[in-house]
């Protein structure tokens, strides 16, 4: 309780303090609610996330069938047919939760793979495609499951804060407080008494 | 009685033909382990003329498949010079089918939007070509690519664009290329020696190319409406009612209709490899069957001008390969792989 030395016990400071404990309390209640829902989230979050796995798997099979097209038909082939694919279109709709902005992707337009003549092409088009979409899907959960456990971390160690350091410590002041003034009031509390006494001793 | 110049073309053809790469030279060439390697290998053969002048430090895959390019239109246009008018007319006829391959690379990438670099075309003499291809590769959309052509023997194109357009497919364009390369080539091989041989050679050529289109539009469950429009009505054994049958069926029923014609073996084959999922396989399958012809036919044909036609058909065929073991050798694929991939 090194600041309390610092503290002038006035009734006044009290007060003062009183509020800010108040504040303070009401605060770590916020935060406390905002790691638990940033929590809630993330094991949200966390669940999707196994699904990359699946994508790798179905990525590894798409590259796999890539190759076994570009050695069927070579480089130049290959890419003239990719030409004759649109690209694909997305917007990024950023949505905050709990103070954090996650990232949302909106896919516009999908590649035009539909229009591809050749069945091999066509084949491994919608299978990259495919691949592409959900890519984009695994890393917009992967943006938000870093940005969410950036943000829990950050508000953790505010919570732990206020609960191991101000809490206790303006409690301990306050305390402290309320000590020297309850001690002040009877030193004054004596004092009167005495003075009473004094005067009725040299009225008699 | 044959003339001395078709006589001089022929054996001149037959000499050619022991140059082109067999089954033992694939077999080392698959077995290389780098792409140096295999330019090492074909630096013994007629590969070397191009080859000799590129430094193999920095040769990589799409290089060589380029230097293939090269060395197949080096060799069509021999034969063109080395021809009679006529024949040399219905060489250049069939030259056609690396511009048409052009064409269809630039209307594909300006159907995507895409711009695409001279480079990425096949590398055809501007002696042989009467397309501008720059301006087409600058054209700003397929309608004007399409209007470009409008002055050149694929004025045709420009009926088929609304087609085009109402569907989205670009192989509808494709097709009317086609269709009009083969109807051309027919043409030239009217007033040619062993012209029937030449003609079935190339109806052969059509239906194939026709039933590869059909069967791939059927695959990807396309409208009946755009399969019947890229019929390139060139027939060898097929009927017209059973093409069209063909377009108004599914994938299934593939070998329903071509049960009893002289396809049958082609459409079990590629329906087992679409029931198992194997679409790589269909392509090797026609491949490999149209290979089988050419091989019949040369060994029926030896003195026959169908024998050169065979023979520049073989060397598209060595190119597919050899792009295949290169772009395969640099992707890291494995001898077998490589193998499975060759057609011989």
């Amino acid at each position: 309780m090194a600041f309390a030395t610092r503290i002038t016990a006035t009734r006044g400071v009290l007060l003062r303090l009183r509020e800010q404990f108040e504040f303070i309390k009401k605060g770590l209640e916020i935060l406390k609610m905002k790691r638990d829902n940033l929590a809630g989230e993330l094991n949200k979050y966390l669940r999707e996330v196994r699904i990359r796995e699946e994508i790798e798997k179905r990525f590894a099979e798409a590259y796999e069938k890539l190759i076994s097209l570009y050695s069927l038909r070579g480089y130049s082939s290959v890419h003239s047919e990719s030409l004759s694919v649109e690209e694909i279109n997305i917007t990024l709709l950023p949505i905050t939760v709990m103070g954090v902005e996650i990232p949302r992707i909106k896919i516009e337009k999908k590649p035009s793979t539909e229009f591809i003549g050749s069945s091999l092409e066509y084949e491994v088009a919608k299978k990259l495609s495919s691949c592409v979409e959900d890519l984009l899907k695994l890393t917009i959960i992967e943006v938000s499951i870093e940005r969410l456990a950036q943000e829990l971390m950050m508000t953790n160690r505010k919570v732990n804060a206020l609960e191991k350091i101000i809490v206790p410590s303006y409690s301990q002041l306050i305390s402290y407080i309320e000590g020297r003034l309850e001690e002040e009031s009877l030193e004054e509390f004596i004092r009167t008494r005495h003075i009473r006494d004094v005067l009725r001793r040299r009225r008699e | 009685m044959k003339s001395p110049r078709l006589l001089y073309l022929i054996t001149r053809v037959h000499g050619l033909s022991t140059h082109l790469l067999n089954e033992n030279d694939y077999s080392m060439l698959a077995s290389a382990k780098s792409i140096r390697e295999i330019a090492e290998n074909l630096l013994k053969g007629d590969y070397a003329t191009i080859l000799g002048k590129i430094s193999l430090e920095e040769l990589d895959a799409k290089m060589l498949e380029r230097v293939f390019y090269q060395k197949l239109i080096e060799r069509n246009t021999f034969l063109i010079t080395l021809s009679p008018p006529r024949i040399s007319r219905f060489l250049s006829s069939f030259f056609k089918r690396f511009e048409i391959e052009n064409i269809k690379r630039i209307i594909k990438a300006k159907h995507g939007g895409e711009t695409l670099k001279e480079e990425e075309l096949i590398p055809i003499p501007k002696k042989y070509t009467l397309i501008n291809f720059q301006a087409l590769l600058g054209a700003k959309d397929v309608e004007e690519t399409v209007s470009f052509l409008k002055e050149t023997e694929y004025a045709e194109l420009e009926f088929k664009y609304n087609a085009y357009r109402d569907s989205g497919y670009p192989i509808i364009l494709e097709a009317c290329l086609d269709e009009i390369y083969f109807r051309n080539l027919l043409e030239t091989t009217k007033r040619l020696p062993n012209r029937k041989d030449v003609e079935s050679l190339t109806r052969y050529l059509g239906e194939i190319k026709n039933l590869q289109n059909i069967v791939n539009l059927l695959m990807r469950k396309a409208e009946p409406k755009v399969v019947s429009e890229v019929d390139l009505k060139v027939r060898y054994k097929l009927s017209d009612r059973r093409v069209k049958e063909l377009s108004r069926r599914t994938i299934e029923e593939l070998h329903d209709v071509m049960r009893d014609t002289s396809y049958a073996e082609i459409s079990q084959r590629v329906l087992e490899s679409y029931r198992n999922g194997l679409v790589e396989d269909v392509s090797l399958i026609f491949e490999q069957n149209t290979l089988s012809h050419i091989i019949k036919t040369m060994s029926k044909k030896t003195l026959s001008l169908v024998y050169v036609l065979c023979y520049l058909l073989l060397c598209e065929c060595e190119v597919r390969n050899l792009i295949t073991v290169a772009v395969s050798r640099e992707l890291g694929l494995t001898k077998e792989k490589i193998q499975e991939r060759i057609i011989i």
